[in-house]
């Protein structure tokens, strides 16, 4: 199985909402500012309850602010790359 | 740093100056003789015994140290998913080499070694065990994941 890497845009989406600091964002989803800085170096992967907070923080859906790459191929999570996979 | 990793240094620390010390104090009683004969494990009980609550004050002083040395700046002391991650694998390295001093323990009483020397490798692997917890602990916060 090919090594799935998760890569995010929080940071960019932190600068797109009036340059929202880190720590804001950690107090707008119930963690700790170095955590959201581990999220952001990819060196910490979120719960998946964290990450769906990060997602609402921002408005986006959850596929907006984490990505999936699989030897440097993005992947994208919806219906029917879930219908194509089960074929 | 965060107060968690600082929290981990300040262990890191307490640990080794405090087992750093018991086992200078074991050795000396060792060579004069006072951990054999009877009274051996007595005497090897009251020379640990005061090491769990020093332990105990010593990080409560350190940390008000640290609170007054860090006065005026914003300090953010709560827990996360990512701190409970982090406890949770140094507390299972920090059980696992544990287990393995019980296992030791219960080889060597086994095998005929002496009470005294058997306890000794109890504490040595608790006090391993939580070095290494809390190095690991560190480390996680370093590195990530």
């Amino acid at each position: 199985m090919a090594e799935l890497r998760i890569t995010n845009t929080i940071r960019r989406l932190r600068f797109e909402n009036d340059e929202m600091t880190q720590q804001a964002l950690a107090d707008a989803v119930g963690c700790t500012r170095q955590t959201i800085a581990a999220i952001e170096k990819a060196k910490y992967s979120p719960s998946l309850e964290l990450a769906v907070r990060i997602a609402m923080a921002f408005g986006q859906p959850l596929s907006e602010v984490f990505r999936f790459e699989s030897d440097g191929t993005k992947i994208e999570i919806s219906r029917d790359s879930h219908r194509d996979s089960a074929r | 740093m965060s107060h968690q990793e600082r929290a981990s240094v300040v262990a890191i620390v307490i640990c080794l100056l405090l087992n750093g010390y018991v086992s200078v104090r074991l050795w000396q009683l060792y060579e004069s003789g006072a951990l054999s004969g009877e009274n051996a494990p007595m005497v090897w009980a009251q020379s640990i015994a005061w090491v769990v609550p020093a332990a105990i004050v010593l990080t409560i002083v350190s940390n008000i140290g640290f609170a007054i040395a860090s006065k005026g700046r914003k300090q953010k002391t709560n827990i996360d998913e990512r701190d409970h991650l982090y406890r949770s694998r140094g507390m299972c390295v920090t059980l696992f080499v544990f287990a393995l001093g019980f296992i030791g323990l219960l080889i060597g009483l086994a095998t005929g070694w002496s009470v005294v020397i058997s306890l000794t490798l109890l504490y040595a692997s608790a006090a391993l065990g939580d070095l290494l917890g809390q190095c690991v602990r560190l480390a996680s916060y370093r590195i990530g994941y």
